[in-house]
Order: C-alpha cells, then structure tokens, then sequence
C-alpha cells in the first residue's frame, strides 16, 4: 500500500493525462470519492476503478469503515472536574460583581449589541444630515453664522463692559435688572462690539428694541431705531444661553446641529461599546 | 501554556451548529428541546455575566464531558488534553462578554478547539516522544451496546486501535479529521476554525483517512462487521 503524501496542500483535480499510472493519485481519488468531493467526470472515473480493481474497492471500502469507526469513535472520559473555584474567579475576573464590572459587561454584552447598528445609523444619518445642510442654500448657514458670531459678541461685550467701567465713563449707569434681556443699558452699547446695525446707525429691519429679546439676527443691531445715535440706546445685550435660545427660535436650521450631534453619540456609542470590550477582555 | 483568548472574541466568522446538529425540522420535539436547552444556558451565561459563578459553573457541568472528549482527541495526551479544557473554561469565564450570540455550546466548543491547537503547537515547540499509550479505562463504553459484552469488547478495542492511528497522523490531519467525522462540521466551518483553505481542510481530511488506514492494516478485521 502507498503511504499517503505528507503534505496537506490543496488536492490537485484527479487528471488522468497528467498521472496515468500513479497510484497514489488512484487512492486520493477514491477517497475523495468515498468523502462525495468529486465532480461528475472524476465519480465515472472512481466507479470505474473500484468496479475494475479488487484493491480500489477495498481501499473504498475501508475507507468507508475507518470514516464511520470515527463518527462512533467512544469518548474519552473526563478525568477530573473543571467547574471554577471562587478563587480562579477572583483571579480571572478580578473586578468581580462590582457595579463598574456589571457596566462593563452590559455594555460589552449582548444585551448592548444593538449599539453597533445604531451608532451606524446615527453616523450615517449625521453625515447625510451635515451633507444635506451644506447644499442648502447658504442664506441659512449665513444666518447661522451670523446668530453665532452674535453671541460671541454679546460674550465679549460682556467682557468688556468692565474694562469701560474702569475706564470710568461717565455715562454708565448701574442696571436697574441685570439679569433681563436686553435691559436697556446706554453706555454698554459702545463697548459692545454688536454689529454695525447699532454703531453704524443703519436702521434695523427689526422691530424698535423695547428692552424684549427680538428674534432674528437683528436683535443684535437692533437700536432705538435713532440712526446715527452714537448713544444706541436699548442695545440689547444678551447672555450666551439666551442668544442660543434666541437663535433657535430665530430660524437657525437645526439640522447641522442635530446632524452633528447624530454623528457625535454614534461615535461616543461605538467607543463605548469598543472600550467595555477590550476592559472586558 | 498559552491561553486561548482569541476565540470567539469577534474574529473570523461565527461557525454554527454542526451540520448533524442542525438537520432538525423546526418544530419537532427534538428542535424544542434544544432551543429550550439554548434559552437555558443563554440565562445561565447572562446571569455569569453579571458575575455569578455558581450560573457558569452550571455551564462548565453542562458542556466539560463534551470538551473534554472533543478535546482528548484532538491532543491525545491526557494531561495535557485536560489542562488545554482548563485553560478553555478559564478563557470562557475571562472572555464572557465576547459571547455574540447564538449556541453557548459552539462558542465553547470553539474556544475549546482553540485551546487544543495551542497545546498542539505547544507540543511541536517542546517535542516529547510520541503520545503516550491509551489506556482502555480511560474510554467509556458505546452509548446502547451495554447488554453485550462482545459487542463492547469490540468497540472498545476498536476505539483504541483508531485513537492510537489517530495519534500517530499530524495535528493537521487529526483535527480535520476529527472535527468532520466525530464533530460534524462541514468543511467551511473547519476552514473558518483552523484558518486554512477550504481545499487544504478537504486534502488534510481525505489524505488523513489515507493515512489511517495505513497505520491501521493490521487491524482491519476491527472495522469489518
């Protein structure tokens, strides 16, 4: 009997021009054919030799034996218990029932195995959503940008206003309400860097100022409506929550910002979902 | 030894089922009962997730004859057969939350495999001699042939001379063998766990039972009922 080839490389399609008398391609293919791994040409062939060969049919029928002793092949018995002593799992686990170890493996586990997709969808939603928001028309964006760049200025005239109180002008006077928007403050609006709306004395499309927020972007300029008062009175001068607020209710599209926001919980969704993995791990 | 904690943790592609376990109609008692035991030992890994153990040692009884016999045959050396199922449940219990759903069973039989082929590649850094000689009371006797004593006399010296075959082909040969003939998985599966080609798991398996016969032509009036 041939030994079998050492090798495990692929087997080469049984060819009976290229291995006319090769025995050892004779036995390969009979146990591919007895393993049903033949196509049509190579089973006529493999019927043929072990029909025509006393040895062919023998080597297919112990082949077929072995293959079968295999399946019923008894198992071996265990030889000892491998259940898990408290110790190994102290050892393995070492976080053990705290409450961050059960985060951790909720997050890792399949009970969070829903995050993936979903941060997929988010991400994706977000970046349709920022490309989307984009190729609109750029009078949107514009407003956008120009409710934001209000809100720095309202931030920075707030932090000026105390450098025009130490420069002592006399003109200021103490607010009688602070905290109410757009309390009318005289002096303040020179050291506002509010747009030009106010300083330039180009009379705003909005509403005269009455001391109430005004919404749309020319709150920020917005003045008594005195063109060229050097001293724009009612100059509203708005906190950042406030012109956010007003901003949004002022027409700002939402989509960039919930666009944004969709792709930054994907992101933050996914880096859960991979760091609980390899802490889990 | 090294452990095997690159199973199941999301790399390659999740094998399933057996294919002699996975030929059951939908909805025959037999499927019923291993989705019960699958929803049974889902709630048992879920509850060792939250850091019971008495809930994964429950799985380690449930599944250790299993990997054991899986296993021994893959690395016929006892001890080290069972301390590659130690290192398994360990890396089970370490990897839990990598479990990505489907059959508790085959996520350890897959870790399992695993660990055998470690402590195979492991023997083949450290080479010492052959596989020790098999010892028949380490082989329990043949599901159903209990009332006939010739019938387990035979099966049990059966068993033996093809464990010691399959001892002596390679480590390639003997696990294709053993996952396709003793396991049931098909082809693809094997290819996707031991991470060669498809051709290669079909050349190892056929020139294996090639080689089997060989080592065992002295014994063939063992396989002639």
């Amino acid at each position: 009997m041939t030994v079998p080839h050492a090798t495990d490389r692929p087997t080469p399609r049984h060819d009976r021009a290229l291995h006319p008398r090769d025995p050892s391609q004779d036995e390969l293919l009979i146990a591919r054919h007895v393993a049903d791994d033949v196509d049509a040409a190579e089973r006529a062939l493999a019927e043929r030799l072990v029909a025509g060969c006393a040895g062919c049919a023998a080597l297919a029928a112990d082949l077929r034996a072995i293959s079968s002793a295999t399946r019923r092949l008894p198992a071996p018995r265990r030889p000892r218990d491998f259940r898990l002593s408290a110790a190994d799992a102290a050892a393995l686990r070492p976080l053990g029932r705290s409450p961050l170890a059960r985060l951790r493996s909720w997050l890792a586990g399949p009970g969070f195995a829903f995050s993936r997709p979903l941060a997929g969808g988010l991400v994706s939603l977000g970046l349709v959503g920022l490309v989307l928001s984009s190729s609109l028309g750029s009078s949107s964006l514009s407003q956008g940008t120009s409710i934001l760049s209000t809100v720095g200025n309202s931030i920075g005239g707030q932090a000026a206003a105390p450098a025009e109180r130490a420069a002592g002008s006399g003109a200021y006077r103490e607010p009688a309400a602070p905290s109410a928007a757009g309390a009318g403050n005289d002096s303040m609006a020179g050291a506002s860097a509010a747009p030009s709306a106010a300083s330039s004395g180009v009379p705003s499309a909005a509403p005269a100022f009455n001391g109430v927020p005004t919404a749309g972007p020319a709150a920020s300029g917005a003045g008594s409506g005195t063109a060229g008062s050097v001293k724009a009175t009612d100059e509203p001068k708005l906190s950042p929550g406030q012109a956010a607020s007003q901003g949004a209710s002022s027409g700002l599209p939402p989509l960039p910002i919930l666009s944004l926001a969709a792709v930054a919980a994907g992101i933050a969704l996914l880096l859960l979902r991979w760091g609980a993995g390899r802490s889990g791990g | 030894m090294a452990a095997s904690d690159h199973v199941g943790a999301g790399v390659g592609p999740v094998v399933g089922p057996p294919r002699d376990g996975a030929s059951g109609v939908a909805d025959s008692p037999a499927s019923t009962a291993a989705d019960a035991d699958r929803a049974r030992d889902l709630a048992l890994l879920a509850r060792a997730l939250d850091g019971e153990l008495d809930a994964f040692n429950e799985l380690v009884s449930r599944y250790q004859d299993h990997l054991y016999a899986l296993v021994a045959r893959l690395v016929p050396d006892r001890d080290q057969a069972a301390d590659a199922v130690q290192e398994a449940f360990f890396s089970a219990y370490r990897n839990l939350a990598s479990f990505r759903g489907g059959s508790v069973r085959s996520w350890l039989s897959r870790i399992a495999i695993n660990a055998a082929m470690d402590a195979q590649r492991y023997r083949r850094r450290r080479p010492a001699g052959p596989y020790p000689e098999l010892e028949d009371e380490a082989w329990q006797p043949p599901a159903g042939d209990e009332a006939d004593p010739e019938r387990i006399a035979l099966e049990t010296e059966r068993g033996r001379a093809l464990a010691a075959a399959l001892a002596a082909v390679t480590d390639e040969q003997r696990t294709a063998i053993v996952l396709y003939d003793v396991e049931g998985y098909d082809y693809g599966e094997i290819a996707a766990l031991t991470g060669v080609s498809l051709g290669t798991v079909k050349s190892r398996i056929h020139r294996g039972r090639l080689a089997l016969r060989a080592l065992l032509e002295s014994r063939r009036e063992l396989f002639r009922d």
